[in-house]
């Protein structure tokens, strides 16, 4: 009897200091992989402003920058509450604003969550480069943050302090993000482009046919699109919220389908005889990227690579799509985080490991995407029509001509290279 | 001669309902000079040329119906015959011309019509023409009351006189109109690098006198 009394006094504090273990582990690691999604943003950057022209440079990083900051205060404050907040109805989180905690935890899931809700906002900012006004953009980020996101979110992901959403009821499966972050940031930069409309000269007023702005710095795009690849890692692997075994599959489905994808759409180009081009190969590895994102922990390496594959397919396909019905998204943020996110959802349910090629699954999957446009699209439709009529969206032709870079900020991206000086009294 | 008073009238009538008396004035002269003469008013057409004039307050249907109406209604129901104040508008606007005539470009105006000038010629011809065919559509949006007239014909005519009458802000914003069409041209690419090269040039050949076209830029 003493034995096993003294057997169990050993054992309670093994297990204390087993589960502190655990939590402190899981802290680490995703506060790790918080950092990645964070680091993400530089990808964003580098890639969007890569693909900008110089004149626009600074603007397109000022506004990824301001993503982030703003993001994180609107989604502190109210985006938190509404998405992961007690959420009885299924519809809505309805706790949490303005949030603060006894427990340690939900510190670290806030942040983590924090970059995915800048990561959304983000999207919007490539689409819509080169003649949005600097204002009228942010306001919609924090729109984006504040409420589109974290609403829709809530019907997946809610229920952090109870409850469950409504599509998570149904069987909706989304890991990571495909549809709740990627495909929801790009319906947003959807309404935006159509609100905002194309670039002087992007497409010929007589063919109708689009017309190639090539990126200032391509460099700078490839760096981008490393770092974004690097920064997925902890994207989709962070999502486990926990430091366990199941990351090395996540993390390398993650890195097949990424493979895969610039595989996919470097097939494509190749077999329909264009130009293998920098910009669309990196956009086929992002869409690999965007479509694993959903299934990244249900799904085996081999369907990994499928998924990968024909999301760069559809990345290629979207792009073309997207030009012929004149639709100017300056980095292709639409076909990556729209279109392939579409793909990967329902890719995550056709290859469920558990229970594949389930139609049910499918159909339930079809639904959460479905849902999610007819959420965002036609909200983020209002909002940027209503600023367009408030307080602008679209820069002016002066401003274009010159340069958001210089009307919205009064700097340069490469003054040295600067050869049309401009008059500043004028410009204020 | 009676049928056009009373069209005249009618149009008076009609128009003062939604524009002010400027723009009223201004419609019916483009009436009395491109339209007056004709055995009926050719509605549409008229319409159609002032739909600037009158497309932020009023849809062409709701012009025409009226008009058509107003057409066939007594000469008491009509307003009076705005002939006096059309003389006066036509007159303050020769006495203006006058003006007008003797006013000679300054300096940066003289600049930005070299810059301008020097820009034009390094476009191919055809695409040339299509540039002005763009500049001068362009111009419509933008420039109202004589103001189209002045710098399209500054366009044809190549002559730094017509820049005269125009501030800055008005040069500035008819500059970035041929930046506009040439961006629908020729492209965005080619645009800019136009835009570039040609002000590259012309400071490199003007020197410290280059910096007069900054304002317009």
């Amino acid at each position: 009897m003493s034995r096993l009394i003294v057997s169990l006094a050993l054992l309670v504090p093994a297990n204390v200091f087993a589960d502190t273990d655990a939590v402190a582990l899981n802290t680490v690691w995703v506060l790790i992989a918080a950092a990645l999604v964070f680091f993400m943003q530089t990808g964003f950057a580098l890639l969007e402003s890569g693909m900008a022209r110089s004149k626009n440079s600074v603007n397109v990083i000022m506004k990824n920058y301001m993503d982030v900051c703003l993001g994180s205060l609107v989604f502190w404050a109210v985006g938190f509450g509404l998405m992961f907040g007690l959420n009885e109805s299924g519809f809505l989180g309805m706790s949490h604003l303005f949030p603060d905690f006894d427990e340690e935890w939900p510190f670290t899931f806030l942040l983590f969550q924090t970059m995915f809700a800048a990561t959304a906002a983000t999207i919007a900012s490539g689409a819509m480069a080169e003649r949005t006004r600097y204002m009228g953009y942010l306001v919609g980020a924090m729109l984006i943050t504040g409420l589109i996101y974290p609403v829709f979110g809530s019907w997946v992901w809610g229920g952090f302090f109870g409850g469950k959403g409504w599509l998570a009821e149904l069987g909706f499966i989304d890991f990571a993000g495909s549809t709740v972050v990627h495909s929801v940031g790009a319906w947003c930069a959807l309404a935006g482009i159509m609100v905002v409309g194309p670039r002087l000269g992007r497409f010929d007023p007589v063919t109708g046919k689009g017309r190639l702005i090539p990126g200032h710095n391509l460099n700078n795009v490839a760096l981008g699109g490393f770092i974004l690849w690097l920064g997925w890692f902890g994207f989709n692997a962070g999502s486990t919220l926990q430091g366990d075994t199941s990351l090395g599959k996540i993390a390398l489905n993650t890195h097949l389908a990424a493979s895969a994808g610039a595989a996919g759409i470097f097939l494509c180009q190749a077999l329909l005889g264009r130009p293998v081009l920098l910009t669309l190969t990196i956009n086929g590895s992002l869409g690999g990227l965007v479509a694993i994102t959903a299934g990244c922990a249900t799904m085996s390496m081999g369907h990994a690579i499928v998924t990968g594959l024909i999301a760069g397919v559809i990345v290629m396909l979207g792009t073309l799509m997207l030009e012929m019905l004149q639709l100017d998204d300056a980095v292709g943020a639409i076909p990556v985080h729209g279109f392939a996110g579409v793909w990967g959802t329902l890719a995550a349910g056709w290859f469920l490991q558990s229970d594949p090629y389930n139609l049910h699954n499918l159909w339930v999957q079809a639904v959460g995407c479905v849902v999610a446009f007819l959420w965002a699209y036609p909200l983020a439709l209002l909002v940027y029509w209503v600023l367009e009529k408030t307080i602008g969206l679209r820069a002016s032709n002066l401003q274009q001509q010159r340069g958001l870079d210089f009307t919205e900020h009064h700097e340069l991206g490469y003054p040295e290279f600067d050869h049309v000086r401009l008059h500043k009294p004028l410009a204020q | 001669m009676e049928d056009r008073i009373r069209q005249r009238r009618a149009l008076f009538t009609v128009l003062q309902q939604w524009l002010d008396e400027a723009t009223v004035l201004e419609a019916l002269q483009i009436f009395e000079e491109q339209f007056q003469g004709r055995p009926t008013i050719a509605v549409h057409d008229y319409l159609t040329q002032i739909a600037p004039l009158y497309k932020d307050r009023v849809d062409a249907k709701t012009l025409r119906r009226e008009l058509m109406q107003m057409l066939v209604r007594t000469s008491q129901q009509l307003a009076p015959d705005p002939l006096p104040q059309l003389e006066q508008l036509r007159a303050s606007q020769q006495a203006e011309q006058r003006i007008e005539f003797n006013l000679q470009p300054s300096a940066e105006q003289l600049a930005l019509h070299q810059l301008i000038s020097a820009m034009m010629q390094k476009v191919p011809l055809t695409q040339r023409k299509q540039l002005h065919t763009h500049i001068a559509r362009q111009l419509k949006t933008r420039f109202r009351n004589g103001s189209y007239d002045q710098l399209a014909q500054y366009m044809l005519a190549d002559n730094p006189i017509y820049l005269a009458r125009f501030d800055d802000r008005s040069l500035r914003d008819f500059f970035s109109l041929i930046y506009v069409a040439a961006c629908e041209v020729l492209g965005p690419v080619a645009a800019d690098q136009w835009l570039g090269a040609g002000i590259a040039a012309f400071r490199a050949s003007q020197g410290a006198a280059a910096q007069a076209i900054n304002r317009y830029l």
